[in-house]
């Protein structure tokens, strides 16, 4: 009888677990350092700063997860909000300037899906080219200047709550948990693993792969959009260099969450929880006095930690 | 043998987590000898491989090389030591050239700041190459040259580093059928010069042929090892299956029924006007050496690949936008030769590895319908005994012959008309290759077609009812299963064509 290798231990379960002690570890540690850590003011604030951070990283880490990746989306983020700012400055109602920017989202989906569903460009390649297309538009649009002066009424929504509950992080969590269904009972999160893991398996089933990863390229784009309006209506201006820095976090939420950037492994409920840890170190630096410049250092440091656990395995 | 052993393994024993790999093994090297390592997958060969070069380490026992203990560390000390290991997959930079993969990071060709010795490196390089009988240049990059070539250059790193064990891990895998003979002239001449040779390998012909011994691993312990010329075949294949093979191939040729595939006049820049048919409860074999187009064929029929002019034509209709998918209509379902790169998704469960070319079949509204899924699929695993601990298991955890018979499993499921093989039993042991061998008889006896492309002439002759043989793109042949023997194949398969090449 031939047997079968070792069965490997789930190590999805363990990274969740570490990930769990980590945020533990911050909430006690940062409310010792600080009193006003804890309170319900803070709480919301961390959930209001890590919404736009979070719906964007979803599509990241189903992207990751299929094979690829965007590098373009703090570009994407910026453009969209500034958009959505001319759009409704120049006259347009709010829901709609808000359809037509998920367009916008889209369109730029389509763009940057076509060089890798259909010339084969890597997406890590061909997405920073448009990263720096894009930023150049952000300046151009709007002739360098920022886009603000808007009505009472969007700023309000900017902040508008459910029983306390920011809504962009309703509308976060709602995403993330459509996520995590769609990827573990559906056809599409069966795609999605299968392509991450190998193309040309999942191509020779009669899976049309390329089609698929232009999809996942389009959803992209809009959830970006849809990220870029609770952004917009949260800061109130739009500069043309909006967003930087979001792609960091971004992809640190989902790298440390356990999803490995060669694709086909790990989940979005990983992602979901390295996003805690990201934003819960974020706000309890800034509360505590750290400068931006040291949180680059620290959060460096944990993506490195986080790196070593996909180290090559010996064999 | 009353010289010393060089190389002895002595009460080696591993474990992972859970379980024995090795228990308690004894295996001794004699100088100049070809030793054959010989057991189902999963049987602990490679394994021992890994802790013979420092890979793995061992939880008991010890190795004794030269009359010393020995622990490696990696396989860079093991070499320097003089023990080389070739794999399956070659270790070669694609991008440089031959003389560089030889002597790459070794020391002695470059000073200490690193500069190369270009001098030394080719000279070294094209002397051992001569010794080998390689006629290429060693300034040639990797990249262009063929698979034989390149195992030659995996010798030369071994032989050039003094080696005196060699381990060759499957080295025929890769290579076409008639460049065997080639690799066997290669080990009779390391022979000659005393170095030892660890055979390991699923093929029961090339141990025949040219090993001295053979050691036979079973559940991780050595349950024999005898010299050849004093046993059989059947002997040795009952000590490593641990039971009896009586029946290699059991296939009984039926009245063929009606016509289930029409292929007329592809054509492509692989392929050449081929044209054939299959019929209901047939088995046709496509046989052809590297470049024979065969595989091309496959992917044509199958819509992985384009053609430019010709037609397919099956009970369910006629090929118009050649994808995947459309085959898949047509009743036609296609098992690929590579079954790591092409077949099997390893990351992915028993289950989602069965119903990915159906999952429209297995889910309602984009939702996967769990329950029948995971019966399905442990339907499969009882009907082809498929050993896994549960339908959830990843592939990744299966044997090799294992992850096959899923990959079966799923092409079975699309209850397809006609069944493309292509290599079905390449790299896996000869328990399972049995088990596929029944499987594929019990289909033809259920009214599939079956097409049959393989490498392996035994399997060739032994399960086709009618041979398409392949040279450059054409058919060079047709015969019946009764006017087959290896010569006639071999001598079809690479005639030299009129005057287009």
């Amino acid at each position: 009888m031939s047997k079968w290798k070792e069965w490997k231990l789930s190590s999805s379960l363990k990274s969740i677990l570490l990930m769990l002690i980590l945020i533990l570890v911050q909430l006690i540690w940062f409310s010792i350092q600080s009193p006003y850590f804890l309170k319900i003011g803070n709480i919301v604030n961390i959930s209001r700063q890590i919404a736009e951070i979070g719906i964007i990283a979803i599509p990241t880490a189903i992207l990751i997860i299929a094979g690829s990746i965007d590098m373009s989306m703090a570009s994407t983020l910026g453009f969209c909000a500034m958009a959505f700012g001319m759009m409704m400055n120049g006259g347009i109602p709010i829901w709609a300037a808000a359809v037509l920017t998920i367009l916008v989202g889209a369109a730029i989906g389509v763009f940057n899906g076509f060089f890798v569903a259909v010339l084969n460009i890597p997406g890590i390649v061909s997405t920073i080219g448009s990263m720096v297309l894009i930023r150049g538009m952000c300046y151009i649009i709007n002739r360098g200047n920022p886009v603000n002066g808007f009505s009472e009424g969007f700023i309000k929504f900017g902040y508008a709550d459910v029983l306390g509950i920011p809504v962009s992080f309703l509308v976060m969590t709602l995403l993330f948990a459509a996520a995590a269904i769609l990827l573990q009972r559906t056809n599409f999160g069966v795609k999605v693993y299968a392509i991450g893991n190998n193309e040309v398996s999942t191509r020779f089933c009669g899976i049309k792969t390329n089609r698929f990863m232009w999809g996942l390229f389009i959803l992209n784009g809009m959830l970006i959009a849809l990220a870029s309006i609770f952004l917009l209506a949260r800061l109130g201006s739009a500069e043309a260099n909006l967003g930087q820095n979001y792609d960091l976090d971004v992809l640190a939420s989902v790298l440390i969450g356990g999803i490995s950037i060669l694709g086909g492994k790990g989940n979005i409920t990983g992602a979901f929880l390295g996003l805690l840890v990201i934003g819960i170190l974020r706000n309890g630096l800034n509360i505590i006095g750290v400068s931006v410049l040291y949180q680059s250092i620290i959060l460096g440091v944990l993506l490195i930690l986080t790196a070593a656990k996909w180290k090559k395995v010996k064999d | 043998m009353n010289e010393k052993p060089i190389l002895q393994i002595r009460q080696v024993e591993k474990r992972f987590p859970g379980n024995y790999v090795l228990r308690k093994i004894d295996l001794d090297v004699y100088p100049g000898e070809v030793l054959g390592l010989i057991g189902e997958n999963g049987a602990g060969k490679s394994t021992l491989m890994k802790i013979i070069t420092g890979v793995y380490s061992l939880d008991g026992g010890e190795i004794i090389f030269e009359g010393q203990k020995v622990s490696f560390q990696n396989t860079k000390e093991a070499l320097a030591s003089g023990i080389a290991i070739i794999h399956q997959e070659f270790n070669l930079f694609q991008n440089l050239s031959v003389a560089e993969n030889i002597f790459l990071d070794r020391d002695g060709y470059h000073d200490k700041g690193g500069r190369v010795d270009w001098k030394k490196t080719r000279q070294e390089a094209r002397r051992i190459l001569k010794e080998l009988g390689a006629e290429f240049d060693v300034d040639t990059q990797v990249s262009e040259i063929g698979v034989r070539e390149q195992q030659l250059i995996e010798i030369a790193k071994a032989i050039s580093s003094n080696a005196k064990v060699i381990i060759m891990d499957e080295p025929s895998a890769a290579l076409p059928q008639n460049e065997v003979g080639h690799l066997f002239d290669v080990i009779r001449l390391l022979k000659e010069r005393g170095c030892s040779i660890i055979y390991v390998s699923h093929r029961m012909k090339e141990i025949e042929e040219i090993c001295d011994r053979v050691a036979v691993l079973r559940n991780g312990t050595n349950v024999g090892t005898m010299q050849l010329a004093n046993t059989n075949m059947h002997e040795i294949i009952t000590l490593m299956c641990g039971r009896e093979i009586t029946d290699y191939y059991p296939h009984v040729q039926l009245e063929p029924g009606d016509v289930a595939l029409q292929v007329e006049g592809l054509t492509n820049q692989y392929v050449k006007n081929v044209s054939f048919r299959v019929h209901k409860k047939e088995i046709l074999g496509i046989y052809g050496l590297a470049g024979s187009g065969s595989v091309q064929l496959a992917e044509c029929i199958f819509g992985l690949n384009r053609f430019r002019e010709g037609k397919i034509v099956t009970v369910k209709g006629t090929a118009e936008k050649h994808t995947p998918e459309e085959a898949m209509s047509l009743g036609i379902a296609y098992v690929p030769p590579d079954r790591r790169r092409e077949g099997i998704i390893k990351e992915l469960s028993v289950e989602k590895n069965l119903i990915l070319p159906q999952l429209r079949r297995y889910s309602k509204a984009g939702f996967l319908t769990q329950k029948k899924i995971k019966s399905r699929t442990i339907e499969y695993m009882k009907q082809l005994n498929i050993l896994a601990v549960n339908s959830r298991m990843l592939l990744d955890n299966l044997s090799g012959g294992n992850q096959q018979k899923v990959v079966l499993a799923r092409w079975l499921d699309v209850q397809p008309d006609v069944l493309i093989l292509n290599e079905p039993t390449r790299g896996v042991d000869i328990g399972a290759k049995v088990e596929i061998y029944a499987l594929i008889d019990k289909l033809a006896q259920q009214g599939l077609s079956i097409v049959m492309i393989s490498s392996e002439i035994p399997e060739v002759i032994g399960m086709c009812d009618r041979v398409i043989v392949m040279n450059k793109g054409r058919i060079s042949g047709t015969f019946a299963s009764s006017e087959l023997n290896q010569e006639v194949l071999l001598n079809t398969a690479s005639v030299a064509q009129g005057k287009e090449g």
